[in-house]
């Protein structure tokens, strides 16, 4: 009873004004810090392009091959699965109101616009961007990173640098892979469950899609590859002493991937196609 | 008189409001080994990691060879890190590349060389430390021994103006420390290296009375004086 009416006392304006105001400063100050380590990962690569050229070379792509290549199967799975039910749907609603040649039109707001940059995103978070948190606290905990140091080796240049720019490119070339399996391979689905011709899509889509979807598909893809790799190794680098200290910034890092994706995905379309 | 390589000035470190190093004062000479011991084991690691250029001390300076540490300036500290042999008994190898990797790495890195390349070198040095029959395995496939010869041999690989063991020689098997004494003893004779050994125990200081000259006993973190047998520069 006691800790119910101290629960209750508690919720005064002025603590819940203190709780905002504290969690709006930590987020500065979370985002400060991920902008300062990008401006040192800027500088790195221009004032170190030099040194370690060819680790650094190796790093980027072998983080490529991880994010990128082995993420190919689950990315057409999912590519094939929303490709399929986007068009699958929409044939049927277009159908009734007779307007299927709008399926183009709705196929590039939807996937190509949309979806594609955000499962991509999803996919690379919960397949790359946790798996470098978690390699770069246990390389904290367990006092690599101090090694490294100690080598005279930045571990932001031969560390972090390579994982950023591998999954931009990765994310980039899986954002392709992603639509493109979408629709070839949704529209298949659908021609063989539902018999709908190649006809009645084609057209459409080709005069809906321009150029500026696939820039604006890019500057998202690029965007989030940033954002992925920069939120999870900045966490990764705030364990410190305790293994136990990992799936906490693991965990912290994924949701706010997400959040900063999504809300950077809603702020580029509303931008650029209201 | 040899050169001063290492000179502590009025270093003071602080940690949890606690004074880990209250004004420690030493200077050590070109091819000049010193023991510190540090009973406690409180403040004889931050020492040497201040001296490995790894923390900031909180007061006072850092200078090597004459010149002072710029510890406001990271790239400055990783290019100094690279004449610094620093061997801890937590001194890790980096876990997903093998022994001989891990001592190629600093070659390959500022070599612009593949670790490929650089093989013979660190096979030389893990040769040299008896580990070369392990070259191929990872970190965590070894015992300690091994792990800790191949740190020894990773940080002797820099061929360093300043070594710094921090209670490594204990943790040693005999063998082991014969081979790091045998080696550490050749840097400083030939490429008039110093020394500075943290260890919990002065009996540790025995088995390298050969490269030591003097050994002091920290104190609440200051230098309380030279042990028996031992002569003061300073």
């Amino acid at each position: 009873m006691g800790g119910y009416q101290g629960n209750i006392s508690g919720l005064s304006p002025g603590w819940l004004l203190g709780c905002l105001g504290r969690s709006i400063v930590e987020r500065i100050r979370h985002l400060s810090n991920v902008v300062g380590l990008l401006t040192r990962l800027i500088y790195i690569l221009f004032k170190e392009h030099k040194t370690g050229r060819r680790l650094i070379r190796q790093a980027i792509i072998q983080q490529i091959y991880f994010t990128g290549v082995q993420s190919l199967g689950i990315i057409s799975l999912v590519a094939l699965i929303f490709g399929f039910l986007v068009i699958v749907q929409s044939l049927g609603q277009l159908t009734r109101v007779g307007s299927e040649e709008f399926l183009g039109t709705l196929l590039v707001a939807v996937v190509i616009r949309e979806i594609g940059p955000l499962m991509t995103t999803l996919v690379v978070i919960l397949r790359s961007g946790m798996s470098m948190s978690v390699e770069i606290g246990y390389m904290h905990v367990l006092k690599e990173m101090r090694a490294l140091r100690m080598l005279g080796i930045d571990p932001l240049h031969l560390i972090v640098l390579p994982r950023v720019l591998g999954v931009i490119l990765a994310i980039i070339c899986l954002f392709v892979c992603f639509d493109a399996v979408a629709i070839t391979g949704g529209y298949l689905f659908a021609w063989i469950f539902t018999g709908t011709p190649f006809s009645v899509l084609l057209p459409s889509f080709y005069r809906a899609i321009t150029g500026f979807d696939v820039i604006i598909g890019f500057v998202k893809a690029l965007f989030f590859g940033l954002i992925i790799s920069l939120v999870c190794t900045y966490q990764g680098g705030l364990a410190k002493k305790a293994i136990t200290e990992v799936p906490q910034v693991t965990a912290r890092a994924a949701v706010q991937c997400l959040v900063y994706c999504f809300v950077l995905n809603v702020l580029i379309s509303t931008f650029f196609y209201l | 008189m040899a050169a001063i390589r290492l000179h502590i000035n009025n270093v003071w470190y602080k940690d949890n409001g606690k004074n880990i190093l209250q004004g420690v004062n030493l200077a050590v000479q070109s091819g000049e080994g010193i023991g510190l011991c540090d009973p406690t084991g409180l403040s004889g690691a931050e020492l040497l990691q201040i001296c490995a250029t790894l923390l900031e001390p909180t007061q006072g300076e850092i200078y090597l060879d004459g010149i002072p540490v710029p510890f406001d300036r990271e790239i400055d500290l990783l290019s100094l890190r690279r004449k610094i042999a620093y061997v801890a008994e937590d001194t890790a190898l980096i876990s997903n590349l093998t022994l001989l990797q891990n001592v190629s790495l600093g070659w390959a890195y500022y070599e612009n060389r593949s670790l490929h390349d650089v093989w013979e070198e660190g096979e030389r040095l893990l040769t040299y430390f008896q580990v070369n029959d392990y070259k191929d395995l990872h970190p965590t496939e070894v015992n300690a021994e091994i792990f800790k010869r191949a740190v020894c041999a990773r940080e002797l690989a820099k061929k360093p103006i300043l070594i710094l063991l921090d209670r490594i020689i204990d943790t040693l098997s005999t063998e082991g420390q014969t081979l790091l004494i045998s080696y550490a003893g050749k840097c400083l004779q030939e490429m008039g290296s110093s020394l500075l050994v943290a260890s919990t125990s002065a009996a540790s200081f025995a088995s390298l009375s050969a490269l030591i000259s003097r050994s002091y006993t920290l104190e609440e973190g200051r230098l309380a004086g030279e042990n028996p047998g031992s002569e003061r520069v300073m």
